[in-house]
């Protein structure tokens, strides 16, 4: 085990703590959504063309995006440790779940571009159908925003973490 | 032994380590003075080699490889495929003669087009795996992994191996090497070709892509998945019923690298490296079985009509001597046609839907493909391709390294047994719950 002295004061501790717990919390909500969906979508009513629970940019049977919503959810939530005094290396819970948030997040923005970029070169109907709802549903999936929301909590965590560390931590 | 196993609840070998180490633990820190500086590698481990959270990680980590494979490199696809279909119509309108003309657009630039399509996921694999690579996240995962392939019956040094099945299962049952103990090592090389390699990605995008529609991405993942977990339940099925598994495993120690950022000069290598491997192949062993494919499907010449009536062909005569085996499971013809050149490469198996279905463009082919299968038999095309036989270049390394013809065949023999029997499993389930 490897102890630490306290680095981090206990204001931004404890903002870590609120912050991070609150972002698990949306993505924990985020996630048991899409999984409610896709189990009704693959399970319950196969092949149904509505969502169970329709909300704009929710997906109707994403199974493992769902699955890893619930991930990072439970990762972030985590941070609630930081509450207690002395346990500054649960920071980390915050920088990886800020991590797993920024890498879903640009995923699903490439997957927006790639989404337009084939619509394009299809051309035709299929254009037309992506900039009438495709273009919103994409954008607006709900990872996207949580992401943007989740971007603060991954700098201050990330500084954090190089207090905890101290300046010569950081490999590479 | 059994009885110290019940005991302790765990693995005595496992059990054994971590005394070990708790051991030294308390040692060291009543002797060494100071205190050692927290790295940021200590902070992640924390979360990555967490108890509870490591594997569920690793899945999600796996879920955006598969989503970036899949989605993201779709319209590079995409513009390969139009380029292949605007080159067939060019050579069709421009050859005179008509058996020339079929060679060049039926057979060269739909099978050439078939096959390079799926360049752009490949690559977009390697790039994705070289990030989890690079930054030293993988040995994390082997670490995470361990535990549970142990209680598995599965070697922890296994997964390496493992993992390199997933780019070639070539290279992952040579890696096998590293495993000490004999029994340990056949039986990694034994389930290695269950994990999914770079060349059977095609033939799930393309199933997928046709029948799943929306999910398709998720039944693509699903069969990296299915490969992994049917690793582990032959791995144990193995090792309780073959007398020859049986006995002590031997220890897995590893040394986990620090975490690096992953520069793009060494990505765009490791991608490179691998991905051409697959350039490699499509120019070589795929060029000259397509030639072949084409050869037997638009022949003999005036019974086909040129070509035209594939139903006439030698390819049809093989598929429809073969079909009768597989009608329990929803396949035609063509699809057992398809698997049969598949052992050859499993690219293959797309290039001959090409041929067969006499479409060069993606779209088209991908249209025609729907017609043949439904969601069900789809999916229980893309398990089967998976799990019934390795190509012939594996099967040949698997000779070379385990020097032996009786577990080379049982390879072969057990891959198509189990096929058959999990393709009938997604059938029945399938059709059970209301899928058509």
């Amino acid at each position: 085990m490897v102890h630490v002295r306290p680095a981090l004061d206990p204001r931004t501790r404890r903002a870590l703590a609120i912050y991070g717990s609150a972002m698990g919390l949306a993505y924990v909500i985020i996630g048991l959504l899409e999984v409610i969906n896709a189990f009704h979508t693959w399970f319950l009513r196969p092949g149904a063309e509505e969502a169970l629970i329709a909300l704009p940019g929710l997906p109707a049977g994403d199974l493992f995006g769902g699955f890893s919503s619930l991930v990072i959810g439970l990762v972030l939530l985590q941070a609630i440790r930081l509450w207690r005094p002395g346990r500054d290396e649960d920071t980390a819970f915050v920088l990886v779940g800020s991590l797993l948030a920024a890498a879903f997040g640009v995923l699903y923005i490439l997957i927006f571009i790639a989404n337009g970029l084939s619509a394009l070169l299809a051309g035709g109907e299929e254009l037309t159908e992506w900039l009438a709802s495709g273009w919103l549903a994409d954008v607006l999936r709900p990872e996207i925003w949580l992401f943007v929301i989740a971007l603060p909590a991954a700098i201050i965590s990330w500084r954090a973490a190089r207090a905890v560390v101290g300046e010569e931590g950081v490999e590479g | 032994m059994s009885k110290l196993r019940a005991e302790l609840g765990e693995e005595p070998e496992a059990y054994f380590v971590e005394k070990r180490y708790e051991f030294i633990k308390q040692v060291v820190s009543k002797v060494l003075k100071g205190r050692r500086r927290l790295t940021l590698s200590d902070l992640l481990d924390r979360v990555f080699l967490h108890r509870g959270l490591g594997i569920p990680i690793f899945l999600a980590l796996w879920w955006a490889l598969f989503r970036f494979t899949f989605d993201v490199s779709a319209p590079l696809s995409d513009a390969i495929d139009m380029f292949f279909g605007w080159l067939g119509d060019v050579a069709r309108e421009g050859i005179a003669n008509p058996w020339l003309a079929s060679f060049v657009a039926d057979g060269i630039c739909a099978g050439f087009g078939s096959v390079l399509v799926f360049i752009p996921p490949i690559f977009f694999l390697f790039f994705g795996l070289a990030i989890l690579e690079d930054s030293g996240y993988l040995a994390r995962a082997a670490f995470v992994m361990d535990r549970a392939l142990y209680k598995l019956g599965l070697h922890g040094r296994s997964f390496i191996p493992m993992l390199l099945g997933f780019g070639c299962n070539i290279p992952g049952v040579m890696a096998c090497r590293t495993i000490e103990r004999e029994e340990d090592r056949i039986l990694t090389i034994l389930v290695n070709p269950l994990m999914s390699c770079s060349a059977r990605l095609p033939v799930y995008v393309l199933i997928g892509g046709a029948v799943l529609g929306a999910y398709a991405a998720a039944g693509v993942y699903s069969m990296y998945i299915l490969g992994i977990v049917l690793a582990v339940c032959m791995a144990l099925l193995f090792r309780r019923v073959i007398p020859y598994f049986r006995g002590r495993r031997s220890m897995f120690i590893m040394e986990l690298p620090v975490y690096t950022r992953p520069t793009i000069r060494g990505l765009l290598t490791h991608m490179y490296e691998r991905g051409v491997l697959f350039l490699k192949k499509a120019g070589t062993i795929i060029f000259s079985v397509m030639v072949v494919v084409w050869f037997l499907a638009t022949h003999p010449w005036s019974a086909t009509a040129g070509g035209e009536l594939v139903e006439n062909s030698y390819v049809a005569m093989l598929g429809k001597a073969l079909e009768p085996l597989v009608r329990p499971l929803g396949f035609d013809w063509r699809a057992v046609a398809a698997l049969f050149f598949g052992f050859l490469a499993k690219e293959i198996v797309v290039e001959t839907f090409g041929i067969l279905l006499g479409v060069e463009e993606e779209e088209a082919l991908t249209s025609a493909i729907a017609n043949i299968f439904t969601p069900v038999t789809g999916l229980a095309f893309m398990a089967f391709t998976l799990i019934y036989i390795p190509c012939v270049a594996t099967i040949g390394v698997i000779y070379r390294e385990t020097n032996s013809v009786k577990w080379t065949v049982f390879a072969v023999a057990y891959g198509l047994i189990l096929a058959y029997v999990v393709a009938l499993a997604i059938v029945g389930i399938g059709h059970a719950i209301g899928y058509p």
